[in-house]
């Protein structure tokens, strides 16, 4: 009786284990997503100001390059 | 007397004519700019290219056919990445004036690619002169015309070049000079020799193999294609 209601303590727990994974990689995984999400716009805002401003599209690409990245690195270092 | 300054010349002569092949370094200096300093978007980037670009030296390397440009290697940083972007510092030029050649090299994000171009500059040449170290140096004019989405847009190009160092290259692929340019302006970077090695002898520039081979207009929808999620 003992053994079995062990068995299920343990089930009941390992299930709960298990979800609180899952929420926190789906936390993870959003994270993720909007950071992306916010610094593709932060691409696109600075290639366009970069060609307003007489940048070649080549020199507009490459500098709105580097702003992704520093974006996407700031934001996962904040994290 | 007569006799004595004869020989003299011919001796200069002679000097310039054993100059074969010459080894140049520059330095990078960014400067500040109406448009890229004042918008809200670029002006910090920008800022942190006019710090970085102090790091970011060049060698010219050249016989008198054969040159090649190229960034020296460096460790990196946000401000430097940013120099380099500003003043497309990662693109390298080979230029054989006897094939005709001109080869422009990318490297980056993007991969490594290898552009044949054919730009040449209608250069403008003024009577300013000026002293960079020993040489002296003559003003030449001339337009970088950008054609983007927006527009066309023409930068000032301004050139130092110094025809008692008779090669006709330059930094960044300007070419076309009656002498060695010393320093160059395009917008508001500038280009300036900071070491000038000539040599007797002559050295062979090979054509670098690397990359793959594409056309202008490939590289640029390369370059301007948005990031995809996940890179």
């Amino acid at each position: 009786m003992k053994k079995m209601i062990f068995s299920a303590v343990a089930l009941v727990a390992f299930s709960f284990a298990g979800m609180a994974n899952e929420v926190v990689e789906k936390k993870v995984e959003s994270k993720v997503e909007s950071t992306q999400t916010g610094c593709h716009n932060v691409y696109l805002d600075t290639y366009q100001s970069a060609i307003d401003n007489g940048a070649n599209e080549t020199q507009a690409g490459k500098v709105a390059w580097d702003a992704y990245k520093s974006c996407t690195e700031k934001v996962l270092t904040q994290t | 007397m007569l006799g004595k300054i004869i020989v003299i010349f011919i001796f200069i002569g002679n000097l310039s004519a054993q100059t074969n092949s010459l080894s140049v370094n520059y330095s990078l200096q960014i400067g500040f700019d109406e448009g890229f300093s004042k918008n809200d978007i670029l002006k910090d980037y920008y800022a942190l290219a006019q710090k970085g670009a102090q790091a970011i030296k060049f060698k010219l390397e050249a016989n008198k056919i054969v040159s090649y440009f190229t960034m020296v290697d460096l460790i990196k940083n946000e401000e430097i990445d940013f120099a380099i972007s500003f003043s497309e510092a990662s693109t390298s030029y080979f230029i054989d004036i006897e094939k005709g050649k001109k080869i422009k090299y990318e490297s980056g994000f993007f991969g490594e690619y290898m552009i044949e171009y054919q730009e040449t500059t209608n250069w403008k040449l003024e009577n300013e002169t000026k002293q960079i170290g020993d040489y002296l140096c003559y003003k030449a004019t001339s337009e970088q015309v950008v054609v983007n989405p927006k527009g066309t847009f023409k930068h000032p190009i301004v050139a130092w070049y110094c025809p008692s160092i008779p090669f006709n290259f330059g930094p960044k692929g300007y070419d076309g000079l009656p002498g060695l340019v010393l320093e160059l302006q395009v917008r508001n970077i500038t280009w300036g020799a900071t070491k000038i090695e000539l040599s007797n002898e002559s050295i062979i520039i090979d054509k670098p193999s690397k990359g793959k081979l594409i056309t202008e207009e490939e590289f640029k929808k390369i370059v301007a294609s948005p990031p995809m999620f996940g890179n």
